[in-house]
């Protein structure tokens, strides 16, 4: 890969390695730094990356690991992220915005409760929209395995959902 | 717009992640709407998230990606090493020098084959005296031995 073929394939994925890490690590700072990490271990290697099937996939599935590496450490250290920043983009009245943000953030707090591969994989189905195959390149689960967790990571959530929403009617 | 029936029908394909990309986009779609049917407005928060959550952008400028300047010019100063070496070579190396002859000598060295060659036809003309005598030869031969018939 050219040093322009390069910048075009990274301008394309950055994004989506970003909320990747983003979505794991929770805090901005570090996914940031996660995302840099590894643009920079691609950019060595770039000479090899034409011969990856799907150079995306390979992207990505480097952002999980690192991400991953990440938690682990962490959790070595017993640190706590906490990701308060959360913008919404919505347009609806100012009350509409406020409930919808708190709505948000429930749902926010409710996926930052999965584990790690639920997380991973509600974040490249639900959010990213890759095709199974595409998550089977990133993640190396079998499509079987794959929905089992999806679908159970996605009961969860709605599960969670429910209760909130009774406890506020209840309330 | 699609009705509550299929959305309902969906939503449980969605839960047993049975949904196709197509499928889940006709979900995110309904959900969108400001008029959801109010027994499956609790799935709203879940879509709209999806869908704040995808607008998430990278904003920070890209790291500084080095080009490996380092190895050219090790190879730049290596060929520039080979080159001086080899000129060194070419230019310093002892050859074996050519005698100069004085002028004073060449002079004499000419005189010398100029008379060498003068020297020439009087040899010659020498030999050829010489000759004559190979006529005697068989005259004289056959004085000394007799041939038998």
């Amino acid at each position: 890969m050219s040093e322009r073929e390069f910048l075009e394939f990274i301008t394309s994925v950055k994004d989506k390695m970003y909320r990747l890490s983003l979505r794991l690590l929770i805090s901005k700072d570090a996914a940031q730094d996660a995302t840099q990490e590894v643009i920079l271990k691609l950019w060595k290697i770039k000479t090899k990356l034409k011969e990856y099937q799907s150079p995306e996939a390979f992207a990505m599935t480097m952002t999980k690991n690192y991400s991953y590496d990440q938690l682990k450490a962490k959790r070595n250290n017993q640190v706590r992220l906490v990701h308060t920043n959360y913008e919404n983009n919505q347009q609806s009245s100012l009350q509409c915005q406020i409930e919808a943000k708190d709505e948000l953030r429930q749902v926010q707090k409710i996926i930052s409760n999965l584990n790690e591969q639920e997380q991973t994989l509600i974040q490249l189905r639900d959010v990213e929209q890759y095709s199974y195959d595409e998550m089977e390149k990133i993640t190396g689960l079998k499509p079987t395995a794959m929905r089992v967790c999806l679908s159970r990571a996605r009961k969860k959530i709605r599960t969670a959902m429910l209760k909130q929403h009774e406890y506020g009617v209840r309330k | 717009m699609e009705s509550e029936n299929r959305i309902e029908e969906l939503i449980d394909k969605y839960l047993e992640a049975e949904t196709s990309l197509e499928e889940e986009s006709v979900l995110r779609a309904y959900f969108k709407e400001e008029s959801v049917a109010p027994h499956l407005v609790e799935y709203k928060p879940i879509f709209s998230w999806q869908e704040v959550t995808r607008q998430e952008k990278y904003i920070e400028p890209l790291p500084q990606l080095k080009v490996e300047k380092k190895w050219y010019y090790h190879q730049i100063a290596a060929v520039l090493i080979i080159g001086f070496m080899a000129l060194g070579g070419f230019f310093f190396w002892p050859q074996p020098q050519k005698e100069k002859v004085p002028y004073a000598n060449q002079k004499l060295a000419y005189e010398n084959s100029k008379d060498l060659l003068a020297l020439l036809p009087e040899a010659l003309k020498a030999s050829r005296t010489k000759l004559n005598y190979i006529k005697v030869l068989p005259t004289t031969t056959e004085k000394i031995i007799k041939i038998k018939d």
